[in-house]
């Protein structure tokens, strides 16, 4: 008897756990990509505008013709938008599937906050959702089709993640680290720039930088690849050089970028990189034979480029008073005492040094050592 | 004997057997001296002319043709009139001598042979299957089993069809413990007919309600040999191709006996398929409805579109589509086992095409449905012992409701619930979900169950 009373409790507990009701898949249209955009209308700018792409799967599925439905709406807040939109379409929408956010600039320039702790409570948007900046808007970076895109948004998916295409000018960052971005003291959210430019293409080789909460900067595409270079390991690229006179083009085969935040002779943080990397000659335009010593000539002015650029980058970085590498979290963790370091590392950043040591390897193929 | 009673013998057993249709009579010899009285059906009339009937009337001498007689190593002398009755109800012929009486083995037996295995066939290995008839699986076991150690207890079950029943055991290896309580259980059943291992297997488990089956039947000679020398103990049954081995670990219904024969490595392998077939024939449908109506996020965003596309014609929720193709692929799997072998294709023709083809293109299940559900059949199929994929397909469906209601988190619970209920089960006190082999341990160190 109290055998059975205890089980019909634990099944009826477990009905509680059940989370989602019961909606068979064909019932439900997934949500692929959300843009979030300030609507252009100057009255309706404390708005939002949402706009939601939706994969309508087909009956047939060998034909693959799965087309996008496009949904913008615009509300003074996003769940008010979302309820909107479910009332323009068939389907209840699951979010369950989304896997890139995109913010329109000029939302990014504006605040950002409200929509990563709206992405981070819900409990259907998953923290691996891939987020960028759209420029000019989201919605037409949303909108965009692609020509190989066989699945709606699924071009967006493939290139922010490294699944796809895997380039050196595409920063990947995911929902939940933008989230902790946003949140953790010493540390700022960064956010790859997502481009629509007609007809089909969307380009990315930007990266954004926040403060806490609204865009400050939009970097170039080499200061992107340097900052990808100093922030990741194994960075998939290739540099171009000119060594006395000859132009080399080499392929990154590994790197790893290692930093210390010494404090200096004069009181002063030194933030101290090292930037390691082996790599491989692809292109040698003059034809020159390759020996030896040309090749440490190489190595060296390699090393040089390195150097020069990635200071210019930090020190770039730092003007804008922003951490998108997390330096601070890291003083912090080596320097605290419950107290006064985060006050201590506001006060040093602005004055902080930077050093960079580089050291590449080039080789060539056939090369014996 | 006839001395005690009042009536002679041969006129006792003549009286009992009047109404008998193959009951015979004779009487022998050149002054009708010798009183035969057989069952016509249970003898062999060869053995009767060529031993009893031509010497009967060479011999002449009434003397000479008793000890003739009781010179058969097979002939003997009943004690009373019941043991009489039993030896000519197992095929004995009676001779009455001056009214002595002799019981003269003329056993007629009726066999199928031994035939090939075909409920456990296997690709190299011996290809015998145990026969209907028990001297003749004896002789098959103690062929491949050369030891004096193997013991053979021979009992009789049944009040009616007294069908012998022999325990076989490798007196060194074997549990006592086990050995006893089979001893015991076999010695307790009380049924009037008993014609099947299965029949024997089922009176002889305690447990009222099993999902499990706790001994492996079998119908492999080499298996019942394998068991015994890992200290197993086997029981064999006339008028049955098949032997029961206990007790049994869950493993046991996951070996085939190829295993053995394979390369180490092509052994290990066939096992884990055959554990992954496991998994899948048991979750695959539990896991589709999960899919399909629960937690889509879960799968690749192309398998769930892909899901969605090939559901959205289907009118129905996912777990009717489940429950019809799971039931229409059992009646199937029915149907084509006990048609007899000339329709058993058309069957699978008819129900392949049907079901696969005409269900997908008039939208009633799904693409994936149909694919999903030979999965689980096929990989029901691996389950080397079919006692085991039996229950497997039932589990099944238990599973599937379990998702229907809770969807993952069912399926997580009721494969959890399924460990949990393997692991209290024992086999003759033996731990049953052991997933290795039954280890031999000196009589000393041997653990309770």
């Amino acid at each position: 008897m109290r055998k059975g009373i205890c089980c019909l409790i634990a099944i009826v507990l477990l009905v509680t756990l059940t989370g989602c009701q019961f909606k068979d898949i064909d019932k439900r249209s997934f949500v692929l990509a959300i843009g979030v955009d300030r609507p252009e209308d100057p009255n309706q700018r404390d708005q939002y505008e949402v706009t939601l792409k939706m994969a309508i799967p087909e009956g047939d599925p060998t034909k693959r013709s799965q087309e996008a439905v496009i949904i913008t709406e615009i509300a003074k807040s996003v769940p008010e938008a979302i309820r909107l939109i479910k009332s323009k379409i068939d389907k209840e929408p699951d979010f369950s599937h989304c896997k890139v956010m995109v913010f329109g600039e000029s939302f990014a320039r504006d605040n950002i906050v409200s929509m990563t702790d709206w992405t981070a409570r819900r409990r259907d948007i998953q923290l691996i959702m891939y987020v960028a900046v759209g420029k000019p808007s989201a919605k037409e970076v949303v909108n965009m089709q692609t020509k190989s895109e066989r699945l709606p948004g699924n071009a967006l998916i493939l290139s922010l993640g490294t699944e796809g295409t895997e380039s050196p000018f595409i920063t990947t960052i995911y929902s939940f680290d933008l989230h902790r971005r946003v949140n953790e003291r010493g540390m700022d959210p960064l956010m790859p720039v997502v481009e629509a430019k007609k007809p089909d293409m969307l380009v990315i080789d930007k990266v954004a930088l926040f403060d806490k909460k609204k865009m400050v900067s939009i970097l170039s595409p080499d200061e992107t690849r340097m900052l990808n270079l100093l922030r990741t390991r194994n960075l998939r690229t290739s540099f171009h050089i000119e060594a006395e006179g000859q132009k080399i083009d080499y392929n990154l085969e590994s790197s790893r970028p290692k930093y210390r935040i010494k404090t200096g002779k004069n009181g002063k943080a030194v933030i101290a990189y090292k930037l390691s990397g082996k790599a491989m000659i692809e292109t040698n335009e003059e034809g020159a034979k390759m020996d030896g010593l040309r090749m440490k000539e190489a190595s060296k002015t390699a090393n040089k480029r390195w150097e020069e650029d990635s200071m210019k980058l930090l020190k770039k970085v730092q003007s804008l008073g922003v951490d998108p590498f997390g330096w601070g979290l890291r003083y912090t963790s080596r320097n605290w005492n419950n107290n006064t370091e985060l006050k201590q590392w506001q006060q040093l950043y602005p004055e902080a040094e930077f050093q960079v040591k580089a050291n590449v390897k080039i080789q060539y193929s056939g090369m014996i050592r | 004997m006839s001395s005690k009673t009042k009536k002679p013998a041969d006129e006792w057993l003549a009286e009992k057997m009047s109404g008998q249709v193959d009951f015979e009579e004779r009487r022998l010899g050149p002054g009708d001296e010798f009183h035969v009285q057989y069952m016509r059906t249970l003898t062999n009339s060869d053995i009767i002319f060529r031993f009893i009937v031509t010497p009967s009337y060479e011999m002449g001498d009434v003397q000479a043709f008793k000890n003739y007689i009781a010179s058969f190593p097979g002939t003997v002398q009943p004690k009373d009139m019941e043991q009489l009755m039993e030896y000519v109800l197992k095929g004995y012929v009676v001779i009455t001598i001056e009214s002595e009486c002799y019981l003269f083995e003329a056993v007629k037996t009726e066999t199928s042979g031994i035939g090939e295995a075909i409920n456990e066939a296997i690709v190299q290995g011996p290809r015998d299957a145990l026969s209907e008839n028990i001297e003749l699986n004896i002789n098959l076991i103690r062929r491949r089993y050369q030891s004096s150690a193997l013991k053979i207890e021979m009992l009789t079950v049944g009040n009616v069809s007294k069908t012998t029943v022999a325990i076989l055991y490798d007196a060194d290896r074997v549990d006592r413990q086990v050995l006893d309580e089979m001893r015991e259980k076999i010695g307790g059943v009380k049924v009037d007919i008993l014609q099947s291992a299965g029949e024997l297997e089922k009176y002889i488990t305690t447990q009222k309600f099993r999902v499990f089956p706790t001994m492996v039947v079998t119908e492999r000679p080499d298996r019942v040999v394998f068991n015994i020398a890992e200290g197993k103990v086997a029981v064999l049954m006339n008028t049955t191709g098949f032997a029961i081995l206990a007790p049994t670990i869950f493993t046991d219904f996951f070996t085939a006996m190829d295993d053995k024969i394979q390369v180490p490595l092509v052994g290990w392998f066939l096992k884990v398929i055959r554990y992954i077939g496991l998994f899948m024939t048991l979750t695959l449908p539990g896991f589709y409805v999960t899919f399909a109506s629960y937690n889509p996020e879960i799968l690749k965003v192309q398998i769930s579109l892909l899901i969605a596309g090939s559901r959205a014609a289907v009118p129905y929720p996912s777990f009717m589509e489940v429950f019809l193709m799971l039931l229409m692929m059992e009646f199937l799997t029915e149907a084509s086992l006990r048609l007899p072998k000339a329709i058993g294709p058309t069957a699978t023709t008819v129900g392949g095409l049907i079901l696969g083809q005409a269900a997908t293109q008039a939208g009633l299940v799904s693409n994936i449905m149909i694919i999903l559900v030979s999965a689980v059949a096929i990989s029901n199929f691996i389950i080397p012992l079919s006692m085991m994929g039996y229950t497997v397909r039932v589990i099944k469906y238990i599973i599937v409701l379990f998702a229907i209601t809770f969807g993952l988190v069912g399926m997580v619970v009721s494969v959890v619930g399924l460990i949990l209920y393997l692991s209290g089960m024992r086999s003759f006190g033996r731990p049953y979900l052991k997933m290795t082999l039954l280890e031999i341990k000196s009589k000393g160190e041997r653990r309770n169950g």
